[in-house]
């Protein structure tokens, strides 16, 4: 056991892997080359069509004790782990790791295979019951959650060898280019899967929409496909891009969004080469349209907004308030429409989205950044991994990329959540750590980091609701009542690695 | 006060909580809590300060609670109990 | 705001709302409430008896307070009628929308769960923990409205084989003409299962394809509470039955009971 530098205490070694502990979000520096595969000479000019899935299996060479992967550009929408790992088990395939970008509550129905030990190992983070299991100690299998940017850098420097990768390709051709932008699975941009098809050992692609040679615009080429394989559905379209991004009509959410916006205008980056990022989520476009008006009247040319793209984004850009987007995911049909015909809606890579360890990432380059949270404690660290029982529910995303990357990283929550005070003492989990957090919003007040004491006065000039953070935790708890700690046993289930690969906290299984 | 018959009040909505008060040897408490884990305690002492500010007894009192505040509990009981016959 | 759905043109409403959420409407309940937002229906849900079903919100709307808001009003409309506890029957995938709302799970199968709102079960165990008794128990499923000579006969080859019989009478209002019965049998304790027997009668299928084994879903849920939820409080590690290898003894098995095939003596045959 050792403690961070953030006084998490983090075991010496988990599922048999040295641990490093974090220590800031800066200094760590790599010492890796490049991770490396086989180059291949494929001569044939034919078809690289194995068959379905089990054919693609087969073919790959997977074996007992290797490692998986697929993306999550599909979502909750996404059938293709579960048919995978159906068929991984149907032939006796066992001790799979799975390194998928990321693992949704569609994918509760690996819960069998995991008690079989058909799967006896998670390299990614996961949303939903996986998870809520493996906290209870009903479930069986080491989770290490990284952030989009955390799980490039793992992969290009090789610490997680992916032996296979199953990518869903909604557009393919038989020799095996393919793109997301069309057919009945069309999700838009790739960019998760863009680092698979570079660095997994074998890259099979998977398709339920073959189209005739070559398939244009090709998004991953042929030259890094092995296989491909034919199935009948990747998944629910319904559920692949929801329609439920709107913005919030909760007057709390309203509040903070008109507070988060204050935070930006008195921030000052809202001028020419202004660059901005949100989520989804109700407030975060509340925040957005405010944005857009301000925008509007100062006549701004923006630069770029990033990260997963909503249509509100893509009407920004269409609107010329922005040169482009820098998309690694599409969150509405809007932004796979746009991303297929307009050459400012530009697909990134997740590497290049957010990894830390290359000559520089695009969340480098964001001035404002709006994130959400769970929990947020009064040293501004944050949790989104962990729920308020302290089960493990939610995977990180770019949180603790964006916050690192980003000039001024927002945190926008509701001050209390059915009853649970969301300023606090100390979180369950930390996320992101609070020195890469530049102000809370919430609907009782905005707490800044005292590292931007300029912003700061700013926002005092302007009659902001500016409140101490400590004294914004105590007008909630006043509220809410102090809440009894969540009880936990000293077993280590998974691990929070911080995107550098250091070990920022740990999850540990909740006392029943 | 005694309690004549069942009387309930309130919602299962997001920081609402359902109260069911009914006639019982005794007074018996029983809570269910999306935040169970953390509040409880300060649950139960709310419900228990209500119930003695009047009197109430021969009840069991349940409750269904998704995270409401303390006025809200205190609210719900008081309007089960006058349902209940247990207040005037 | 809710509304009760009493007219024709609410009722079809409701239909196309319910089947739009890829469900059936089932008629047969005591109540249909609906919430409306702008003059359409978005959030339908009904009450027969202690079940609630056919539970549907407009998929635009999901994921905020309509299923709190329509099944709050179902559950104080049946706590008013009477029930103490409310079951509801439905697919897997909405267990935790439920479970989020306080329902505690009862029995989960890969095609059904059963949840229940109030503490029904925990009342009913409590009720009955006189019954507890230590050893290596049986239980015997009395499903019919009369006790005859050859049920007397059978309790009595069953309880000869373990240290105590429960006989759980699963029809309403039988179980006192059984205790009657058995009274001179000594180990044997009579209990009214009803409230927690699935029966056809009890069962929704309104989440179900038609297509599926409706039927065999119900057995193996019913089963699998049986043997989960109320076997494990007395001690039960025998299940006395006359046809051992159906979809509800291959169920109880599953949760290590022992299942007995046993038949019925003829007329004479002391065990």
């Amino acid at each position: 056991m050792a403690l961070n530098s953030l006084g998490r205490e983090i075991p010496d070694s988990f599922a048999g892997k040295k641990l490093l502990p974090y220590a800031d979000p800066w200094s760590l520096q790599p010492h890796a080359e490049r991770s490396t595969r086989a180059i291949r000479r494929l001569t044939h000019n034919g078809s690289k069509l194995v068959g379905g899935l089990r054919d693609a299996i087969i073919a790959s060479g997977l074996k007992d004790g290797m490692t998986i992967s697929t993306h999550h550009s599909l979502r909750n929408g996404d059938s293709l782990l579960n048919d995978l790992v159906r068929e991984i088990d149907a032939l006796g395939i066992r001790d799979i790791k799975i390194a998928s970008s990321s693992v949704h509550v569609v994918h509760a129905e690996l819960i069998p295979y995991i008690r079989k030990g058909v799967i006896t190992g998670l390299e990614c983070g996961v949303n939903g019951p996986i998870g809520e299991l493996i906290s209870k100690g009903e479930l069986d299998c080491p989770v290490v959650v990284r952030s989009h940017g955390g799980r490039a850098r793992a992969l290009i420097c090789g610490e997680v060898p992916v032996d296979v990768a199953f990518l869903a390709a909604p557009c393919c051709d038989e020799y095996g280019n393919f793109n997301g932008y069309y057919g009945p699975s069309a999700c838009g941009s790739l960019g998760y899967a863009q680092v698979d098809a570079q660095h997994a050992h074998k890259v099979v692609a998977v398709t339920d929409n073959l189209v005739p040679f070559p398939a244009v615009p090709v998004g991953i080429p042929q030259t890094v496909v092995d296989f491909v394989a034919q199935v009948a559905s990747l998944g629910d379209p319904k559920k692949i891009v929801s329609s439920t991004t709107r913005i919030t009509t909760d007057p709390i959410g309203l509040q903070i969004a008109k507070y988060a916006a204050m935070v930006i205008r008195a921030s000052g980056y809202v001028q020419d080469g202004f660059s901005f990022q949100t989520g989804t989520g109700g407030i975060s476009l509340a925040v957005a349209e405010h944005v857009r008006d301000m925008m509007r009247q100062g006549k701004v040319k923006g630069s770029f907004g990033g990260g997963g793209i909503t249509g509100y984004f893509v009407d920004m850009l269409e609107e010329g308030l922005f040169e482009a987007l820098f998309d690694v995911q599409c969150f509405d049909l809007k932004a796979v429409e746009s991303i297929g015909r307009n050459r400012r809606h530009q697909e990134m890579t997740a590497g290049t989205y957010a990894n830390p360890f290359n000559c520089g990432s695009v969340v480098n380059r964001l001035d404002c950044a709006i994130l959400s949270a769970t929990e947020i404690d009064v040293d501004f660290n944050v949790n989104v991994n962990t729920e308020s029982m302290g089960y493990l529910l939610h995977n990180t995303g770019g949180h603790c990329d964006v916050a690192a990357g980003a000039k001024l990283a927002i945190v926008v929550a509701p001050a209390i959540r059915g009853r649970l005070p969301i300023v606090r003492d100390a979180v369950t989990t930390v996320t992101t750590p609070g020195e890469t957090v530049g102000v809370v919003v919430t609907e009782r007040g905005i707490a800044v980091n005292d590292r931007l004491p300029e912003l700061k006065a700013e926002l005092i000039r302007m009659r902001a609701p500016v409140k101490d953070i400590r004294q914004l935790r105590d007008e909630i708890y006043a509220i809410t009542g102090v809440p009894r700690p969540i009880e936990f046993t000293d077993k280590v289930v998974g691990l929070i690695e911080y995107r550098d690969g250091s070990i920022i906290d740990v999850v540990r299984q909740v006392r029943q | 006060m005694k309690i004549q018959r069942k009387g309930q009040a309130g919602t299962m909505q997001s920081s609402d909580l359902m109260v069911i008060v009914e006639p019982a040897d005794g007074l018996v408490i029983e809570i269910e809590s999306t935040v169970k884990k953390q509040f409880e305690h300060l649950i139960r002492a709310r419900l228990e300060q209500v119930l003695a500010k009047h009197g109430a007894e021969g009840a069991r009192i349940s409750v269904n609670d998704r995270g409401a505040l303390d006025y809200a509990i205190e609210a719900r009981l008081e309007t089960a109990l006058r349902r209940a016959g247990g207040l005037s | 705001m809710i509304a009760d759905l009493i007219a024709p043109a609410d009722i079809d409403a409701a239909r196309t709302l319910i089947e739009a959420c890829g469900l059936a409407f089932q008629p047969g309940y005591d109540d249909l409430v609906g919430v409306h937002e702008q003059g359409s229906l978005v959030a339908v849900g009904a009450r027969a008896g202690r079940v609630l079903k056919m539970l549907a919100i407009a998929p635009a709307q999901r994921g905020g307070p309509l299923l709190g808001e329509i099944v709050s009003a179902l559950v104080a409309r049946g706590i008013e009628a009477g029930f103490d506890a409310l079951f509801v029957f439905t697919k897997p995938a909405y267990a935790a929308a439920f479970e989020a709302l306080n329902f505690t799970l009862l029995a989960a199968r890969e095609q059904a769960v059963l949840l229940e709102f109030g503490n029904g079960l925990k009342h009913w165990l409590a009720a009955h923990s006189d019954g507890q008794h230590p050893g290596r128990n049986g239980a015997l499923m009395i499903d019919g409205l009369t006790f005859s000579a050859s049920h007397r006969r059978l309790i009595e080859s069953a309880a000869g084989r373990v240290d105590h019989l429960y006989l759980f009478a699963t029809a309403e209002d039988c179980r006192q003409q059984m205790a009657d019965g058995v009274r001179d049998l000594i180990n044997v304790v009579v209990l009214d299962l009803a409230q927690y027997r699935i029966d056809t009668a009890s069962f929704p299928t309104y989440f179900l394809k038609v297509s599926d084994p409706v039927e065999k879903i119900r057995t193996e849920l019913d089963a699998t509470l049986f043997a989960t939820r109320i076997a494990p409080f007395f001690g039960i590690a025998r299940y006395f039955t006359g046809t051992a290898d159906d979809a509800a003894a291959r169920a109880i098995q599953a949760q290590g009971i022992a299942v007995c095939a046993i038949s019925t003596p003829p007329p004479g045959d002391s065990q």
